[in-house]
């Protein structure tokens, strides 16, 4: 039993003064007024008599009095707010930081809510302790976060704003919130690092941060708490359950398979015993396959073989979930496939956490991706596009520079038709409304500038990070003619030379340009076409050929092999140029979007897993599927972690789970309520002498 | 708070007795149960034989006996000398007793008042039969001023002396009634008026009384402030008496109790009396003289 003192000082003054009041006013109240009668012979017997009837009647003498005190010493109890278990909040200021990822769905707690109910509960139970001077602030994070409620003092708003938090099925990204919430607490930083006129909403000051979450969060590299408190309140089972959850689901890329094509999923195990569950893939509604797989657990190390379930929590870091790969053939399915069709995989026994027991995917027949090449003669580009590998994918079409007045390239460069247009030193009036890569030629526009004269120069980097130089060595390769780049903003430099850049790529609404600074073949005044660089002997060429057609091309091919997450846009190109879609989510609820100035749509609704249709607005046949999954391992990874890393910083859970504090002032104000009513009978009938 | 104080009302300046009053009761006159040897020859039919019309019965002629007497018709059929014997009529001892302690001075009128008006009342009705009446205030004195009244005529000083007559005594009423019953010594009906609040209690008093072999009489009067106290509040009660203090808050269950307790007090008060061969009548002031005495004591068998 404690007590919090809710009144200051005068205020129990004043509650203080009570009693003796009513004390005086009863003094006051017994000066009775004489009366003079014939014989009090009657009266006292009757007195008497009543005294006779009442063994209470010394106390009932006083009834009224006593009930008046018991009610204003019912309410200083109450006004000391008396309660069983937990404490005082200590500190002024507080932000609670909510996790509301996909994993906080998970019902692994004591109550069998939902991670993230019982985390409410603990801040409804943190927001009753605060004092009436604390002001305290909301932030709820999954991939992103959001200042749900920014510093008040009035509890009930906090309470509303905590319990309008609603679960996402994304990951988890504390990043920003942390940068939100030490913003609010340290003089002189901002909480909004995309904004140089961040306005300070309150005054920077000391403040607690609680984080309630599973801990299943990304690893934050950068934090520096400076005033903050941070306290780590672990939510959800104390022991790990046992979670089979899909953190892998792709069909790949038949390039890489020789023509076959098959789904890849991944199942790991976040519990410490091997699991065995049954599992299906459906191809539309049907039924393809099915097995039953059992998944390794946790591997623990020896050293904790004899610890007991309760310690296992601090293994868990040092142990990575048990995995099982597994495969399905879909070739001949494929094979036979007329229009895009959706896979489903599903873990068939359902457990605490049922967002990532399926996973969705889209088998897309192919669509060749259309490629302009726009050159007068370059046999080492024709040499590269006509490998089989990409004429599986791509319909390479070819044409002289004078194609570009022609009035059918200029419709179709305007309409999208095009994927990629190639310009070997050319460049066209417009740009056209696809991407593009440029030999020896500037884009149009003044974006784009050649800076410098380069004369044999050696290759000294390579961007092997971008994707358009996955695989391509570009160290042994000679130029001898060629010009340095400046791109425009946001540009990012492939390749460079000792003195700069010679191939860059770079942005142009929606859309991205590569120019690279020399020309593969010189076109010289006797007619002579020798070569200006080694490159197309070496295998590098080939490999940047497939790269900037798979990358820039994007064939609907790759939109299945996409990742699309949760939370995130969506770019969509359909296969026709439409000027409105509609994009149907797994509900069924349909949304109309119009096309961004570079021909594509952009969908920023994918906020639930499943399969997502697009279609021609108003028109029912459907252009592509889509599909959007969670398939995050920390996110299945569903045991609570004791420890959160902050940067450098390890911050312990609280370990001590505190149960609500458990208030007993609701009930001393309904004795209070009953004794008064009590007082009001007692005094209606006036039962005392 | 409002407090009705029983009014202490000298109602002096009313007659005591109205003219319509005195014309009523002079038709009734009082009834004794038991037949008591009066003084005086009066209107009453006494236990003695005497010299009324009224014949009573015969007896054997013995010598010496008064020759007029004879019925010498009898000696004419019987040839046997026969005495004939009348009726004797004589006086009847009528005592009323009037409860003098300061308690009678409450009611509307009060119930000294009352009394006053009823021992009149009933005193005129004894004055116009010719009996002997005496109207006594209960003081305890050892001589007694009041007189005793025979015939009409004597209406003026029987109203005289109740006009004197004052509620002061603080003489407990067995103190009374003692020296009441040594002072007098001649039997016939005793009317005794009074509100009975003594607390050394009245049984002691009507005990005396009965052991006087009289025809006894109790009208116990009450006022309506007493049948039906309309107090409220929190009240310090002072008895007029004894300055004895009572502390109340009148409640509803207070005043009912109360009544409960008057009631049993009255209903106590009537089975004493009825034990002991007292005719016990309850009156509240309220309840006009001629009413009680025309409808309520002619039932108790009091006058007729």
């Amino acid at each position: 039993m404690n007590f919090i003192n809710m009144l200051t000082w005068y205020q129990w003054l004043i509650l203080g003064v009570v009693p003796p009041l009513i004390l005086s006013l009863y003094f006051l109240k017994l000066r009775r007024v004489p009366l003079e009668v014939p014989s009090t012979y009657l009266w006292t017997k009757t007195v008497e008599d009543m005294h006779v009837n009442s063994i209470w009647q010394r106390l009932r003498k006083n009834l009224l009095l006593w009930l008046q005190l018991l009610v204003v010493l019912i309410l200083m109890i109450a006004c000391l707010r008396p309660g069983c278990t937990g404490e005082e909040l200590a500190g002024d200021r507080f932000i609670f930081l909510v996790d509301k990822s996909a994993s906080m769905s998970a019902t692994d707690t004591e109550t069998g809510v939902t991670r993230l109910e019982e985390a409410k509960n603990q801040i409804y139970t943190l927001i009753d302790r605060m004092k009436s001077s604390d002001a305290a602030m909301v932030i709820s994070f999954s991939d992103t976060e959001g200042v749900d409620q920014s510093y008040t003092k009035n509890k009930a708003t906090l309470k509303r704003k905590v319990k309008s938090i609603e679960a996402t099925q994304q990951g988890s990204d504390l990043n920003r919130a942390l940068i939100a919430a030490t913003g609010l607490a340290n003089p002189g930083r901002t909480s909004d690092k995309f904004s140089n006129t961040d306005v300070q909403v309150a005054d920077a000051l000391a403040a607690t941060m609680f984080i309630f979450s599973d801990g299943a969060i990304k690893n934050v590299s950068k934090y520096a708490p400076g005033e903050l408190t941070t306290i780590y309140q672990p939510v959800g089972a104390v022991t790990p359950v046992s979670n089979i959850g899909i953190t892998t689901f792709s069909v790949n890329d038949q390039l890489d398979t020789g023509g076959s094509v098959e789904a890849f999923v991944r199942l790991q195990n976040s519990g410490f015993e091997p699991k065995t569950v049954g599992v299906s893939l459906f191809i539309g509604d049907q039924l393809t396959d099915a097995d039953t797989v059992t998944i390794p657990g946790r591997e623990i190390s020896e050293d904790n073989l004899s610890l007991g379930a309760n310690d296992r929590l601090a293994d868990i870091d040092q142990s990575p979930p048990g995995g099982l790969s597994l495969k399905f053939d879909l070739t001949s399915v494929a094979a036979v496939l007329e229009s895009a069709a959706p896979i489903r995989f599903k873990i068939d026994e359902p457990d605490e956490y049922l967002l990532d027991n399926e996973a969705f995917c889209v088998l897309n027949p192919a669509r060749l991706t259309n490629i302009l090449v726009v050159t007068d003669y370059n046999p080492a580009l024709k040499l590269a596009s006509s490998t089989d590998r990409l004429k599986k994918i791509a319909n390479i079409e070819f044409a002289e520079r004078k194609f570009l007045e022609d009035k059918e390239y200029q419709t179709n460069a305007a309409l999208g038709v095009y994927d990629l247009v190639i310009f070997d030193q050319c460049s066209p009036k417009t740009m056209p409304a696809c991407n593009t890569v440029f030999f020896a030629a500037l884009p149009s526009g003044d974006d784009w500038k050649f800076t410098k004269d380069l004369e044999i120069t050696p290759i000294i980097y390579t961007n092997s990070s971008h994707p358009v130089m996955f695989d391509v060595q570009m160290q042994s390769v000679s130029i001898l003619n060629g010009q340095l780049i400046e791109g425009p903003k946001g540009n990012t430099s492939l390749v460079e030379s000792i003195d700069g850049p010679v191939v860059a790529i770079g942005p142009r609404s929606g859309f991205e340009d590569i120019v690279i600074g020399f020309p593969m073949i010189l076109y010289e005044e006797d007619g002579d076409t020798p070569y200006n660089t080694d490159w197309h002997k070496k295998p590098s060429f080939p490999f940047f050929m497939q790269n900037i057609i798979r990358t820039l091309g994007s064939g609907a091919r790759f939109n299945s092999l996409r990742a699309n997450r949760p939370g995130n846009s969506v770019k969509i190109k359909p296969r026709y140029p439409y000027e409105e879609i509609d994009v149907k989510n797994p509900k069924g609820r349909n949304q109309s979007l119009k096309q961004q100035p570079n021909k594509s749509f952009v969908y920023n609704q994918a906020e639930e897993t499943g399969i997502y249709s697009v279609s021609e607005k108003g028109n029912k046949e459907v252009d592509q599927l889509f599909a959007v999954n969670l398939l995050d391992r920390l996110e299945s990874d569903i045991a609570v972690r004791d420890e959160l890393k902050l940067g450098y910083e390890a911050i312990k859970g609280n370990p001590s789970r505190e149960p609500a504090r458990r208030d007993f002032w609701t009930l001393l104000a309904f004795f209070a309520l009953a004794a008064l009513t009590l007082e009001w009978i007692v005094y209606n009938r006036r039962v005392f002498i | 708070m409002a407090n009705v104080a029983p009014s202490k009302k000298n109602s002096s300046d009313e007659p005591l007795l109205s003219p319509a009053l005195l014309a009523q009761l002079e038709r009734m006159e009082l009834v004794s149960r038991k037949i008591f040897r009066g003084r005086m020859k009066g209107e009453r039919r006494s236990k003695r034989k005497g010299q009324s019309v009224e014949f009573a019965d015969f007896r054997n002629y013995v010598a010496g006996d008064d020759l007029r007497f004879i019925d010498w018709n009898m000696y004419a059929r019987l040839d046997k000398l026969f005495l004939k014997l009348f009726m004797e009529e004589e006086d009847l001892h009528f005592y009323t007793l009037i409860d003098v302690s300061p308690s009678m001075q409450f009611g509307s009128p009060t119930k000294f008042q009352y009394a006053k008006q009823l021992a009149g009342a009933l005193g005129y009705i004894g004055l116009c039969r010719a009996d002997r009446v005496k109207i006594e205030a209960l003081d305890g004195s050892r001589n007694s001023n009041a007189p005793t009244l025979r015939g009409r005529s004597s209406l003026w000083q029987l109203v005289d002396h109740l006009e004197r007559m004052e509620s002061k005594s603080t003489v407990s009423m067995t103190e009374a009634v003692k020296a009441f019953c040594l002072r007098n010594t001649g039997k016939g009906i005793l009317v005794l008026i009074t509100d009975l609040m003594d607390k050394s209690g009245y049984e002691e008093a009507l005990k005396y009384l009965v052991a006087r072999d009289l025809d006894i009489y109790l009208i116990h009067v009450l006022s309506q402030e007493e049948i039906d106290p309309d107090i409220n509040g929190d009240l310090k009660l002072v008895d007029c008496e004894d300055q004895d203090i009572a502390e109340i808050s009148v409640s509803q269950r207070l005043i009912d109790r109360y009544k409960q307790t008057l009631g049993s007090f009255i209903e106590q008060a009537r089975d004493f009396s009825s034990r002991r061969g007292i005719v016990y009548t309850m009156t509240s002031t309220e309840r006009s003289v001629d009413r009680l005495v025309s409808r309520y004591l002619r039932q108790r068998g009091l006058v007729r």
